[in-house]
This record gives C-alpha cells, sequence and structure tokens, in this order.
C-alpha cells in the first residue's frame, strides 16, 4: 500500500482529480437560443449515452490513472493525447444530436468544461513532453503532427455544428486576417533586429551608450500599449495631413502606422539588452585566442562573437515574438488588422465566440512561436556541447 | 632572432614596460617571468600586435613587425594563452584549422595538417578531431590549445601562462611534451610564466622582470649561480637553488667509469637520461651514497657518487 502511494506522481494526481471534478460538474456544452442570449449548459450526464463518449470515458480514466501512477512516460503523452482528440471527436457528434429538435438559430457553443478539460489535458501532455527529455527537433515534429491531427478534425467539418466553427465559417477573410497579423508581427521585429542588434553590440562595447539608450527603452516599454497608440496618433496624423502624399503609402494616424512602430519601439528593448547580455557573457580568453591568432574585426564578429552570443539573442526575439503577437490583438482596436478585429467586433456584438475566433489563434500563433524559437536555441547550444 | 629594443608601453602615468631590449636566438626558448602585474605579459603582446608600443621596436628576422598589417603578422605567429580559449562552437578539428584557413589552405592541405599535429600531441584522430572542446579534460584542452598555435607552421611561437591552470601532473608532462616538440620543429617561443621551476625546466634563456624592467636575462644556469641582488635572487630561492641547478643537467654529464666504485647486486640504478636531482633523491631514499648508471638498454655505462653531487651544487663563492 505504502509503495503504492510513493509511486504517485503528485502533480498528476492533481491535475487527474481536477479535471475528473471539471468532467463530471461542469457543462461541457451551453445550448443556446441564438448566437447573442447566454444559453443552458449541457453536462456530461446528458450526453455520455453518446457512443463517442463510451469510447472517450475509459480512455479518459485511463490518461488519469495513468497521469497519477504511471512512470511509463511515452503512454502518459498518448493516452492524455488521444483522450483530447476523443472528446474532441465526441462533441462534434453530440451537437447534431442535441440540436435535432431545436429552432434553427439555435447554436451549441464550448463551455467552461471543455476549456478547463483543454487546460489540464495540455499540461499533462506538456508535463510528459518536458520529462521525456526529448531532442529538439523530434519534439517540434511531434507537436506538429498533433496540431496538423487538430486541424485535420476541424477541417473535416465534425465541428461545423459548434457556434465557434459558425463564426469562422461566417469570416471570409480568416486566414487574410491571419496573414495581416503575422506581416504586423514581422514588420515590427524585422527592423527592431536589424536596428536592436548593432545598437546592442554597441552597447556591449561602450558603458556610455548602454548608460545613455537603455533607460530610454526600458521607459518605453512602461507605457501601456493603448496610451503608445494614443500618443503615436496625434504626430502621425499630423504628419499625414502636412504630407498628403505620406498618407498615401499608409502613414495616418489610425491603422497598420501605429501599431507597426509602436511594436517596433516595444520590441528594441529585448533585443538591445539581450544581445548586449549574450556579447557580455563571451569567455575573454575565447576573444583574445580569436584576435591573437590574426581573425579580422568581421571575422571574430561573425565566426565567435555572433554564434557564440546567439542563443542568449535568440531568447530576446521569443520574449519579443510572443509579446508582439499578443500586442498585434492589441492594434485591432485602432484598426490595424489582424485577429485583434474579431476580439473587437466580437465584444461589440457580445459575440463571446467571435471573440474566441480572435483570441485562440492569436494564442495558438504565440505558442507555435515560441516553440519554433524554443527549438532553435536548443539547437544552437547544443552546437557548443 | 627576436629582438626587442627600447620597448616601452605606458598607460596613462604608469610604465607597464620601461625601456625593455631583449634578443631571443633562433629556436630558443625564452621564458619572461616576473610577478602579475610586472610587465611581462604587455610584453609578450607587443611582439604580435595586440598592444602597440608607446616607443621602441621590435624586429623579426631583423624587420620591423609595423611594416605589415597586425592581422598578417598574427597569423604567422603561434598564440597560445592560459585560458587556453578553444572555440566552443567549433569541433577540435575546426579550431586546429582555424589559422589556416585564414590563410586560404586548400581543404587536402589542412586535413594533413590536422592529422600530422594530433599524432605529434598523441592524439588519436578518430577519438578527438570532431569533438567538441567542452569534451576535453583541462590538459587535452591546453595540447590542442598548442596544435592549433602550431597549425600554420609558425616559426616562433608566444605562449602566455600556458600551463597555468593545470594540476602539477598535468602540467609536468605536457611542458616535457612541449620541449621535445620545440627540438623537433626548431621552432622559436617566448613564453610569459611565474613559476621559475617552468622557467627553469622548458627554457634555455630567462629574462627576469619587475616593475616593467628587465632585471637579469641569463641562461638556466647562469642565473642560478650569479643572480642579481635582490628580486631575482629571491625569485631563484635561496637554499633551494642547490636542487633547481642539479635539475638542470642530466646524470650523463656527471657520472664517471662503473670501475671507479665498487658496486653489486644490490646497488640501486638510474637510468643516465635522469636529472641530477632524481639521482640524489634516490640515493637518500635508497639510503646508498653511489648508484649505477644504466643506458637505454639496461647495460650499466657508470655510476654517480653523492659527493659528486654536493659539489656540484654548492654555494658560489
Amino acid at each position: 500500500m505504502l509503495s503504492v502511494l510513493r509511486r504517485v506522481d503528485r502533480l498528476g494526481l492533481t491535475l487527474s482529480l481536477a479535471s475528473a471534478l471539471a468532467l463530471v460538474l461542469l457543462p461541457l456544452v451551453n445550448l443556446q437560443p441564438n448566437r447573442i442570449l447566454p444559453g443552458q449548459g449541457v453536462a456530461l450526464s446528458q450526453l455520455w449515452q453518446q457512443n463517442s463518449f463510451l469510447i472517450f470515458l475509459p480512455l479518459f480514466l485511463l490518461a488519469l490513472l495513468s497521469a497519477t501512477f504511471s512512470r511509463w512516460l511515452w503512454p502518459r503523452l498518448m493516452i492524455s493525447a488521444a483522450a483530447l482528440l476523443l472528446l474532441i471527436i465526441a462533441l462534434g457528434n453530440s451537437t447534431t444530436l442535441l440540436l435535432e429538435d431545436q429552432p434553427p438559430f439555435a447554436r451549441v457553443s464550448l463551455g467552461s468544461g471543455f476549456w478547463t478539460l483543454l487546460l489540464l489535458l495540455g499540461l499533462l501532455m506538456t508535463d510528459a513532453l518536458i520529462k521525456l527529455k526529448m531532442a529538439p527537433l523530434p519534439r517540434l515534429a511531434l507537436v506538429a503532427i498533433y496540431l496538423g491531427a487538430i486541424f485535420a478534425l476541424l477541417a473535416s467539418g465534425l465541428w461545423d455544428q459548434i457556434s465557434l466553427m459558425l463564426e469562422y465559417h461566417n469570416q471570409e477573410r480568416f486566414w487574410q486576417q491571419g496573414g495581416r497579423h503575422l506581416v504586423l508581427v514581422a514588420g515590427s521585429i524585422l527592423p527592431a533586429l536589424l536596428i536592436g542588434v548593432p545598437l546592442g553590440i554597441r552597447c556591449h562595447r561602450s558603458p556610455r551608450v548602454r548608460a545613455a539608450i537603455l533607460p530610454v527603452l526600458s521607459l518605453l516599454q512602461t507605457i501601456p500599449s493603448l496610451a503608445m497608440f494614443g500618443l503615436l496618433m496625434i504626430p502621425l496624423s499630423l504628419l499625414a495631413t502636412s504630407f498628403p502624399l505620406l498618407s498615401e503609402f499608409g502613414i495616418r494616424g489610425i491603422g497598420a502606422a501605429p501599431a507597426l512602430l509602436a511594436l517596433f519601439l516595444y520590441s528594441l528593448l529585448p533585443i538591445v539588452s539581450n544581445t548586449a547580455a549574450g556579447f557580455d557573457g563571451l569567455d575573454p580568453a575565447v576573444l583574445q585566442a580569436a584576435k591573437g591568432m590574426g581573425m579580422s574585426r568581421r571575422q571574430r564578429l561573425w565566426q565567435v562573437e555572433l554564434p557564440l552570443a546567439l542563443p542568449v539573442m535568440l531568447s530576446g526575439l521569443r520574449i519579443v515574438l510572443t509579446m508582439n503577437i499578443g500586442l498585434v490583438a492589441v492594434a485591432g482596436l485602432i484598426g490595424g488588422g489582424g485577429y485583434g478585429t474579431y476580439i473587437f467586433q466580437g465584444l461589440g456584438q457580445t459575440a463571446t465566440d467571435l471573440v474566441l475566433l480572435g483570441t485562440l489563434p492569436t494564442i495558438l500563433l504565440a505558442f507555435i512561436a515560441a516553440m519554433a524559437i524554443d527549438t532553435l536555441i536548443a539547437l544552437t547550444q547544443r552546437e557548443t556541447r | 632572432m627576436i629582438e626587442l629594443n627600447n620597448l616601452t608601453r605606458s598607460f596613462g602615468d604608469h610604465k607597464a614596460v620601461d625601456n625593455l631590449n631583449l634578443k631571443v636566438e633562433t629556436g630558443e626558448i625564452c621564458a619572461l617571468i616576473g610577478t602579475s602585474g610586472c610587465g611581462k605579459s604587455t610584453t609578450l603582446k607587443m611582439i604580435n600586435r595586440l598592444i602597440e608600443p608607446s616607443s621602441g621596436t621590435v624586429l623579426i628576422d631583423g624587420e620591423d613587425i609595423r611594416n605589415q598589417p597586425p592581422e598578417q603578422l598574427r597569423r604567422k605567429i603561434g598564440y597560445a594563452i592560459q585560458g587556453v580559449g578553444l572555440f566552443p562552437h567549433r569541433s577540435v578539428y575546426e579550431n586546429i584549422a582555424t589559422v589556416p584557413r585564414l590563410l586560404g589552405w586548400s581543404s587536402e592541405q589542412i586535413d594533413a595538417r590536422v592529422h600530422e599535429l594530433l599524432d605529434l600531441l598523441k592524439m588519436d584522430f578518430d577519438s578527438f578531431a570532431h569533438r567538441k572542446p567542452s569534451r576535453l579534460s583541462g590538459g587535452e584542452q591546453q595540447r590542442i590549445g598548442v596544435a592549433r598555435a602550431l597549425a600554420a607552421k609558425p616559426d616562433l611561437m608566444l605562449m602566455d601562462e600556458p600551463f597555468g591552470a593545470l594540476d602539477p601532473l598535468t602540467r609536468e608532462r605536457l611542458q616535457l611534451e612541449l620541449k621535445q616538440i620545440q627540438k623537433l620543429l626548431g621552432i622559436t617561443i617566448i613564453l610569459v610564466t611565474h613559476d621559475i621551476e617552468e622557467a627553469i625546466r622548458l627554457a634555455d634563456r630567462i629574462a627576469v622582470m619587475d616593475g616593467g624592467k628587465l632585471l637579469q636575462q641569463a641562461t638556466p644556469e647562469e642565473l642560478l649561480r650569479n643572480p642579481r641582488e635582490g628580486f631575482v635572487s629571491n625569485l631563484v630561492g635561496g637554499e633551494e637553488r642547490a636542487l633547481r641547478l642539479l635539475s638542470l643537467r642530466s646524470i650523463s654529464d656527471l657520472m664517471e667509469p662503473a670501475e671507479c666504485f665498487e658496486l653489486n647486486a644490490a646497488t640501486p640504478s638510474i637510468e643516465a637520461s635522469a636529472t641530477l636531482r632524481d639521482a640524489l633523491a634516490r640515493q637518500i631514499w635508497q639510503q646508498s651514497p653511489v648508484l649505477r648508471v644504466t643506458g637505454e638498454n639496461g647495460d650499466t655505462c657508470g655510476a654517480i657518487s653523492m659527493e659528486r653531487l654536493l659539489s656540484l651544487g654548492q654555494r658560489p663563492e
């Protein structure tokens, strides 16, 4: 008995208990009379006779048991991953049934039970994935395959009756907005890299430059994003009215220009300070040897200093990338475009699922970006080991 | 031949190196020795222009080093330092290939040279060439540091406390290896150290520095026999000088014919290539005033007595 208790994975046990409670107590979906009005929660007890739930439930139980007791990480990961996929299938199947004798405007939306389960199963999978200590590239591939499987399920039309997917099908420009979101992120980060990296190197080489630049950049970081958009609107609209040519290039008080400029300014601090920190951390003996062997300044920079400072610089890029993907959503408010547009439209119409249509892809993009950079950091660090 | 003429380097009001004159013959190992901050490293760095002199000149084979750009000069001079400074993101092979690549050697030439150098340092190509420096022990890293410094076949190698961070056993082994390699290749080495034992073991000429000035330069034996009063004589030690003197010579220099002594089967023996210091140690350890001296094949080729050792190590008049 004691030996069993000792083998209990405490994190696994906590997550398992929480997800079991969520499944039983919280509504998995809501049945709404129409798009706007709040609906009634539908709990597991009303759904579980469904065939696909009969497969999901035992698998779910197995996932919780293996998370709590098993030292075998692969089964833990695989079972919880399969359980989530089956939950998606089961929910898709049950919506058709729920909507059968309902009026035409009625909708099924995802309930708090589903979101809690999504989070908890996600944590179980992340925990197993971290403990597996996989090599960076296979891990990235595994996550990509799993996300691909979820996308395939959604693309198959399984969830087309669920409110979130109805909102998606209403938006013809969903993918264009995604593209625009990414363009705004890249459009702010690339210039920030072009200017921030050399500036970071300057900060490393000269304490005086550092003392002048870093406080200014930190101050910029403290300005809240909406205030920053507001601050930039005034000079930009002044510019646009005094030089009409500029506004033809899209430089106006609202829209993409203030968004890009604000994101650019926010990006500078992490890039500059991490570049400087990366260069500060270089082994002086390595630099002296490089110089003493006759490498020119440029050769030292490209062949020695940059490759060795790269992991620290990349972790700065990771901060900026995830931060800007989130901030671009805020830029939706001033007409910058991107997924933020849906969030603010949805808030205006009190249509929760439209808000989610803006939020979920934003979170997913940030997650993918962070994961990709982590893989890069792991690969560059492995180079020096 | 390397000539340092009236070399001076000031940092503000402080003269790190003050009017230094030194000649190092081709094929010699010259040790610059002194306490930290005495200007020995600054002197070394002025030879490959990591530091430019405030005044004075450095000539290599009669040519002023300022006649060529610093990068080109440095590629012709080997450079090995205390922290080794191997590039952690590059393999042993790539590290050694650094200067040859800068000089534009072909990949066949580089490949042959890396093989040759790893052979020279008794390191197996297959097990070492593709390792990253972090997978090497301290001694192995320092060996690769030396190999990297020798890669482009320099005539001159500068070494800044290269063995300072190693444990005593490894240090001694690498010192012996370096001496062998230097004799084999016939290169000139200028070595900075604060360790008088290291200087005596390695150098053909020792230059003692203090406060930026050159106090004395001499062969190890001369330095031990006639050190200048003050700093130099403190450095070479008081009574320990006797043992250091003995460590300079090998037994074959001083042994006598075996017939002069009554040797029997119980007489302890020692190899002729060992130092006189080793001989004295063995005489004390074995409580035997006479040792049988054996050649490489193990045959008796002479004998060495404690009396003779004692006379050599005596205090100079």
